[in-house]
């Protein structure tokens, strides 16, 4: 019933229906700007993440073959769009950095010091902070198939069709992601400890 | 052993700190934020514009255009044609050895 009533959603939105993007946007944006917020750790870039999300399904959805689910689709434009935004704002940075050498321009980039997601709850939260700034330092991949994983609530299989691996390569990277941040804590407990 | 212990637990806090982690939702009339920047973005030509010059596609195409032009060219320089004429040809038939009008007035008998 769900899925005739997304292919429903889908053909009425390439044929221009506004009332068809809106369900869409409106049933999937919590999706899209929860894992949005996991990777880019910020509520405002999450916000200009999950509007470019939407706007290049507004643009693209004449080439959805339906091949895999909306929601899978949607999964892929976001960690790509959230991945292109950190790898922006690093370049930022950097140049920002530049300038200010040269004394171009004085004021550099500063990211805001903590972040907490909003659905922690209350007395996890400053133990979350510490696990998101190590969540931050792991690789690009592992970084993705943990966010999915635990910040999504996604089994193994959706994580690798979305990240087109195979459920091995998802478990494997997912092993080495809390390998990476056990030892990522141990080594910020141990210099806190100092 | 017992620091050893407690840095353990304290990592393990920390992992499983995520667990029952609830949706974060974007802010209210995010539906409405997002129609205002289609609007914008439809409206502004210079941005189209760029969104279609930045395409990956587009560099790929330039790329291959400027490439097989250059590749044209260097082909048709080391083939000339068959029918153009030798340059001492043009030389002897307009006269080009005869540098100044010196060399007209004073003919060598």
């Amino acid at each position: 019933m769900r899925v005739l009533n997304e292919w429903n959603l889908i053909e009425r939105l390439k044929k221009g229906d506004e009332a068809a993007f809106k369900e869409i946007v409106e049933s999937s944006q919590g999706l899209v700007y929860n894992t949005a917020l996991g990777i880019v750790q910020n509520p405002e870039d999450a916000e200009d993440v999950a509007q470019e999300v939407f706007v290049q399904l507004y643009e693209s959805i004449r080439s959805f073959k339906g091949e895999s689910k909306l929601s899978t689709w949607l999964y892929r434009i976001t960690v790509s769009k959230a991945m292109d935004h950190l790898r922006k704002k690093k370049r930022k940075k950097r140049f920002a950095y530049v300038q200010s050498l040269f004394g171009v321009n004085e004021q550099l980039i500063y990211d805001p010091p903590d972040f907490v997601h909003p659905g922690v709850s209350l007395d996890n939260k400053e133990k979350a902070k510490e696990l998101f700034k190590a969540i931050d330092q792991l690789p690009p991949k592992q970084k993705i198939a943990f966010t999915l994983n635990r910040i999504e609530g996604l089994n193994y299989q959706e994580i690798s069709e979305i990240m087109k691996l195979t459920v091995a390569s998802v478990e494997s990277l997912l092993h080495r992601a809390r390998k990476n941040l056990r030892k990522n804590l141990e080594t910020y407990y141990l210099q806190n400890e100092k | 052993m017992n620091k050893m212990t407690d840095m353990q637990s304290k990592v393990d806090e920390a992992m499983n700190s995520l667990l029952n982690i609830g949706q974060a939702l974007p802010q209210p009339f995010f539906y409405t934020r997002l129609i205002a920047r289609i609007n914008r973005q439809e409206n502004n030509y210079w941005d189209r514009v760029g969104s279609l010059i930045s395409r990956p596609a587009f560099a790929f195409i330039t790329v291959s255009m400027v490439l097989l032009l250059n590749i044209y060219v260097a082909f048709n320089e080391s083939f000339p044609s068959s029918v153009s004429p030798d340059l001492s040809e043009i030389a002897t038939a307009d006269d080009l050895g005869t540098n100044t009008f010196y060399d007209i007035e004073n003919v060598q008998p």
